[in-house]
C-alpha cells in the first residue's frame, strides 16, 4: 500500500509538471471517446430505439463498460503496454524485486490523462439517467456495484491479454482482436449481434455480464435472476482462469527467457 | 526515383508485421459487424439496410488507407528515435519524402487490410460486390481521400516537431475524422446544420466521398469537385508550414 | 565460506528455424554441466564471448531463469524456487536495461523500491546518503531519468540496485558505454562495495575492468566452464611467448635481402610503413642475445621486451 501511495505521488508530481499538455491529453482522450456516443446519439435522432432499448438506456450499459476501461487505464498502463517489456526484456527487472510481479505492472505508471475516460463515462451516465426513466435515485448502488464488476473483470481480462505476450511477445493486435473489439459490442444491447458474437460476450469474453445482462433485468427486459447475479459469476469464472494463465505464463517465461 | 525507393521500402518494413495485422483484420472484422448490426437493428427489414451494410463495411475497410494511416506520418516517430536529421540531410524536402514513406505503407494496407476485410465483409455480411462502372470512381475518390488523410496526419507531424509530442494534435484528428468522416453515419442521418456543412468539410472526403461513390449515392463530379478543392488547399498549406518549420526543428534527446 | 555453489547446471533453449513451409526444431545447449563455488566477500569477474552462456548464468543465479538440470544454492536458498524471499538479499545491474522509472525523478525512483523493499526510513536516509556520497548522485537527484546522460544513468541505476544494501551483487555489464571519467567512478564505487565486505558477481566484455577489480575469474565459453581461478595462474595456464619489439631508425626502413632473410629465419613480424619488427622470443631464447644478432644486421633505434596482455591470453581461450 505504501508503494502504491509513492508512485501515486510521484506520477502525479511528474505528469502535473507539464500542466498544459496534461489538461490538452486529459481532455482531447475523454472528448475523443466521447465522439463515440455523439455518433450514436445523431444515429438515434432518427431511430428513437435500438433493438428496444433507447439512448438513455443504451447510455447506461455504455457508461458502465466505458468507467471500467477509464479505471483500467488509469491503473494498469504497465499491464496494458506489456509488451514493451516482453520486446526489451525490461520484464527481467520484475522479477529481480520482492513483490508479486502484477502488483509491480500496476506500479509500472499511474496515468492521470485517463481521468478524462472516467469523466467522459461519468457524463454519459448522468445523460442516461437523465434522459431513461431510470431513476438515479433507485439505482445507484446497482449502477456504483455494476462499474466495480466491470472494472474488476476489465483487469481480468487484460491480464490474461497480457500473459498472453509471455508466449507469442508481441499482443497489441491480439488485444485489439480479444478486448477492444468486444468491449465495443458490449456497450450495445447484446441481442442486436447473432449467435456467435452474443455468445462470445457471454461465455468467452463475458463483458455483457458485467452491464446488458444486469441493466436488462433491473429494466425488466430480462426476467430471468441469473441476469442479475451475471457480473459475480463472469468475475468470479474469469478469477482462476486468470490466475492460472498468468502463472503458466511465468513459468513457460521462466523456462525459456525470451 | 527516389520516391519509389522510399514507397518500396516503407511497403515491405510494413509486411514484417503481416501476421499480426491478419489478426488485427479480425478485430477490425468485428468492429464492422457491430455497427452493421447496430444499423440492421436500427433500420429492421427495410429496402435501406443492405445499402447501410455496405456503405459500413466499405468504409471499415478502407479505414486503414484513409484514416488509421502512420501516425504522424512517421514524423513524431522519427523524432523521438532521433532520425529526422537524416531527413532534413536528404537532397529533397520532407513532405516529399513523408508523403512516398505513407504511399508505401497505404499500398501495403490497401492489399493486406482493406481487401481482406472486404472480402470478410462480403462472404460473412453480404456485402455488395462493386458495380464494374463505379469500380473506377470509387478507387479514384479513394486515392483522394487517401491523399487528405496523408495530409492531416502529416499536420500532425508538423505540429510535434513544434510542440514534441503528437497526442494532443493526434487525439484531436482521429477526433474530428471520426465525427465528420462519416465512416459511421453518412451526411443524411446528421442532425441540423451539420447535415449541410458535414458534405463541405475536408473530413467527409476521406470516408463519406468513396463510399458514397461506390454505392452510387453521390455523383462522381461532385466527389471529384470537393477533393480536388480541398487537396489543393491542403497542399498549399502544407508546402507553406514545411519552409516555416524545418527552418526552426528541434530534435528531442541527442 | 561459500555463498554460492552451482553444480552441474544446465540449459537448453529450442528455436525454431524457418525452412520452407516447415519448421525446424533446433536444441541450443546454452549450458552444459557447470559448476563452481564463489567464497562470501569475493569479487568475481565472469567472462565470456557472446553467446557463451553468461547472461543465462545470470539468469538463473538471479532467480530469473529455471535450468533444466543441476542445482544452485546462493545464500542458502535456491533462487528460482523462492524468487520472492531469494531476491531480498541481492542486488543486480543490466547495464542494458534501465530499473529505473522513465517519466520520475532519480529520488521518486528510490522511494518507490524503499517501498516495495520495506526498508525502514532512517536506514534508507543513511543508505542513500552513503550512495549519493560515492556515486556523487546530488545533482541529479531531482531530474527525471529521461534525461540524465549514460554515466548519469549508470550511476543512479547502480544505486536503485543498493537501495536495500544487499549483501550479493550481480553486475552484467555495469560499464558498457561509458566513459573514461564515468567508468573509473563506477569502478571506484565496487572497489569501495568490496573492501565493506559485498560479494560482487561482474560480467563485463572490458577485460581491463577485471584486471583492476577481480582476484578470482571466471571463464566461459560454448556453454562450459574454461577457467576458474586466478588472474596470473590464467596467463600460466596459456603459455604465449614474450615479444621483442624492435624499432627501426628513422630512414632505415628499407631493407635488403640478408635482413629480411634474417627476419624470415625468427619468424618475425616487420611493419615497413613503421619501422617495427615482433619477434616471439621462445622459452629457451635469451632476449640480449636475440636484440645483439639484431643490431648487427640492421640500424636500430629502440628495443624493449612486452609480456602477452591478458586481452592475448583471453583470445587464445576464446578461439578454442
Amino acid at each position: 500500500m505504501r508503494s502504491v501511495i509513492a508512485l501515486f505521488m510521484a506520477s502525479l508530481k511528474a505528469q502535473y509538471e507539464y500542466r498544459l499538455n496534461f489538461w490538452l491529453d486529459t481532455l482531447i482522450n475523454g472528448a475523443n471517446l466521447f465522439s463515440d456516443f455523439l455518433l450514436m446519439a445523431f444515429l438515434m435522432l432518427s431511430f428513437k430505439e435500438i433493438g428496444g432499448w433507447s439512448l438513455g438506456e443504451i447510455a447506461i450499459i455504455y457508461s458502465i463498460v466505458e468507467m471500467g476501461w477509464g479505471i483500467f487505464r488509469f491503473f494498469g498502463e504497465g499491464l496494458h503496454r506489456f509488451e514493451e517489456l516482453m520486446v526489451t526484456g525490461r520484464f527481467d527487472l520484475l522479477l529481480i524485486r520482492p513483490m508479486n510481479t502484477v502488483k509491480q505492472l500496476l506500479l509500472e505508471r499511474i496515468d492521470f490523462r485517463r481521468l478524462g475516460v472516467v469523466v467522459e463515462a461519468l457524463a454519459v451516465a448522468v445523460f442516461g439517467f437523465t434522459a431513461s426513466r431510470i431513476d438515479f435515485g433507485d439505482m445507484w448502488l446497482a449502477y456504483i456495484s455494476l462499474v466495480f464488476f466491470s472494472t474488476v473483470m476489465t483487469f481480468e481480462i487484460n491480464i490474461i491479454l497480457a500473459a498472453i505476450a509471455f508466449w507469442t511477445v508481441r499482443n497489441s493486435d491480439i488485444i485489439v482482436l480479444a478486448f477492444y473489439s468486444t468491449r465495443t459490442a458490449a456497450m450495445y444491447p447484446a441481442h442486436i449481434y447473432g449467435p456467435v458474437l452474443k455468445n462470445v460476450l457471454t461465455f468467452i469474453v463475458p463483458l455483457a455480464s458485467v452491464a446488458y445482462f444486469p441493466v436488462g433485468y433491473l429494466t425488466g427486459r430480462i426476467t430471468s435472476i441469473i441476469a442479475l447475479i451475471s457480473p459475480v459469476l463472469g468475475v468470479t469464472a474469469l478469477l482462476p482462469v486468470t490466475v492460472l494463465i498468468w502463472k503458466l505464463g511465468l513459468k513457460h517465461y521462466a523456462s525459456t527467457g525470451t | 526515383m527516389s520516391g519509389l525507393a522510399i514507397a518500396m521500402t516503407s511497403f515491405n518494413r510494413s509486411r514484417a508485421y503481416l501476421l499480426n495485422h491478419l489478426v488485427n483484420n479480425l478485430g477490425s472484422f468485428i468492429f464492422g459487424y457491430i455497427y452493421v448490426s447496430i444499423w440492421k437493428a436500427a433500420l429492421g427489414d427495410s429496402p435501406e439496410t443492405q445499402a447501410m451494410v455496405t456503405y459500413i463495411m466499405v468504409n471499415q475497410s478502407i479505414l486503414w488507407v484513409t484514416m488509421f494511416l502512420s501516425r504522424g506520418a512517421y514524423i513524431p516517430q522519427k523524432i523521438r528515435e532521433g532520425t529526422i536529421v537524416f531527413d532534413l540531410l536528404r537532397p529533397y524536402g520532407l513532405l516529399f519524402c513523408s508523403f512516398f514513406e505513407v504511399a508505401g505503407h497505404g499500398l501495403y494496407s490497401l492489399i493486406f487490410r482493406a481487401i481482406p476485410i472486404f472480402l470478410l465483409g462480403y462472404l460473412l455480411l453480404g456485402v455488395s460486390p462493386p458495380e464494374i462502372g463505379r469500380l473506377l470512381p470509387f478507387l479514384l475518390t479513394l486515392f483522394n481521400g487517401f491523399l487528405i488523410s496523408f495530409l492531416f496526419n502529416y499536420f500532425v507531424g508538423l505540429w510535434s516537431i513544434k510542440f514534441l509530442s503528437p497526442t494532443a494534435a493526434q487525439g484531436l484528428l482521429y477526433m474530428t475524422m471520426n465525427l465528420l468522416g462519416g465512416a459511421f453515419l453518412p451526411a443524411e442521418y446528421y442532425p441540423g446544420f451539420l447535415r449541410f456543412l458535414m458534405p463541405l468539410l475536408p473530413f467527409a472526403c476521406a470516408n463519406y466521398y468513396p463510399s458514397s461513390v461506390y454505392l452510387g449515392t453521390v455523383s462522381l463530379i461532385r466527389a471529384l469537385a470537393l477533393q480536388c478543392f480541398w487537396i489543393v488547399v491542403l497542399f498549399l498549406l502544407a508546402l507553406y508550414m514545411t519552409e516555416k518549420l524545418t527552418r526552426s526543428i528541434q530534435v528531442q534527446g541527442g | 565460506m561459500q555463498i554460492v555453489n552451482v553444480e552441474n547446471l544446465q540449459k537448453n533453449y529450442t528455436v525454431y528455424q524457418r525452412k520452407g513451409l516447415f519448421r525446424e526444431k533446433r536444441i541450443i545447449r546454452a549450458l552444459q554441466n557447470i559448476s563452481f563455488t564463489v567464497n562470501r566477500g569475493e569479487f568475481l569477474g565472469y567472462i565470456g564471448p557472446n553467446g557463451a552462456g553468461k547472461s543465462t548464468t545470470i539468469k538463473i543465479l538471479t532467480g530469473i531463469m529455471t535450468p533444466d538440470g543441476g542445482s544452485a544454492i546462493v545464500d542458502g536458498m535456491v533462487p528460482y524456487r523462492e524468487r520472492k524471499l531469494y531476491v531480498r538479499n541481492i542486488g543486480v545491474v543490466f547495464g542494458q536495461k534501465t530499473q529505473l522509472w522513465w517519466d520520475l525523478p532519480v529520488r521518486d525512483t528510490y522511494s518507490l523500491l524503499k517501498a516495495i523493499y520495506g526498508v525502514p526510513e532512517s536506514r534508507f536516509k543513511e543508505q542513500i546518503g552513503y550512495l549519493s556520497g560515492h556515486l556523487e548522485l546530488g545533482e541529479i537527484m531531482d531530474r527525471p531519468v529521461r534525461q540524465l546522460s549514460l554515466g548519469q544513468r549508470m550511476r543512479a541505476e547502480l544505486a536503485a540496485a543498493l537501495v536495500h544494501d544487499p549483501e550479493l551483487l550481480f553486475l552484467d555489464e555495469p560499464t558498457i558505454g561509458l566513459d573514461i571519467v564515468s567508468k573509473h567512478r563506477v569502478l571506484q564505487f565496487l572497489r569501495e562495495l568490496h573492501s565493506r565486505g559485498k560479494t560482487i558477481f561482474l560480467t563485463t566484455h572490458d577485460l581491463k575492468d577485471i584486471e583492476a577489480l577481480c582476484q578470482e575469474i571466471l571463464i566461459i565459453n560454448h556453454g562450459s566452464l574454461v577457467y576458474k581461478g586466478t588472474l596470473e595462474g590464467l596467463k600460466g595456464m596459456v603459455k604465449l611467448p614474450r615479444v621483442l619489439k624492435i624499432q627501426l631508425r628513422e630512414g632505415a626502413f628499407s631493407l635488403d635481402g640478408r635482413c629480411t632473410g634474417f627476419i624470415e629465419r625468427y619468424a618475425a613480424r616487420y611493419d615497413s610503413k613503421t619501422g617495427t619488427i615482433d619477434v616471439e622470443l621462445s622459452d629457451t631464447a635469451r632476449p640480449a642475445n636475440v636484440a645483439r644478432e639484431f643490431m648487427q644486421v640492421m640500424e636500430i633505434e629502440d628495443f624493449r621486451i612486452t609480456d602477452p596482455s591478458i586481452e592475448d591470453v583471453v583470445r587464445v581461450i576464446y578461439r578454442k
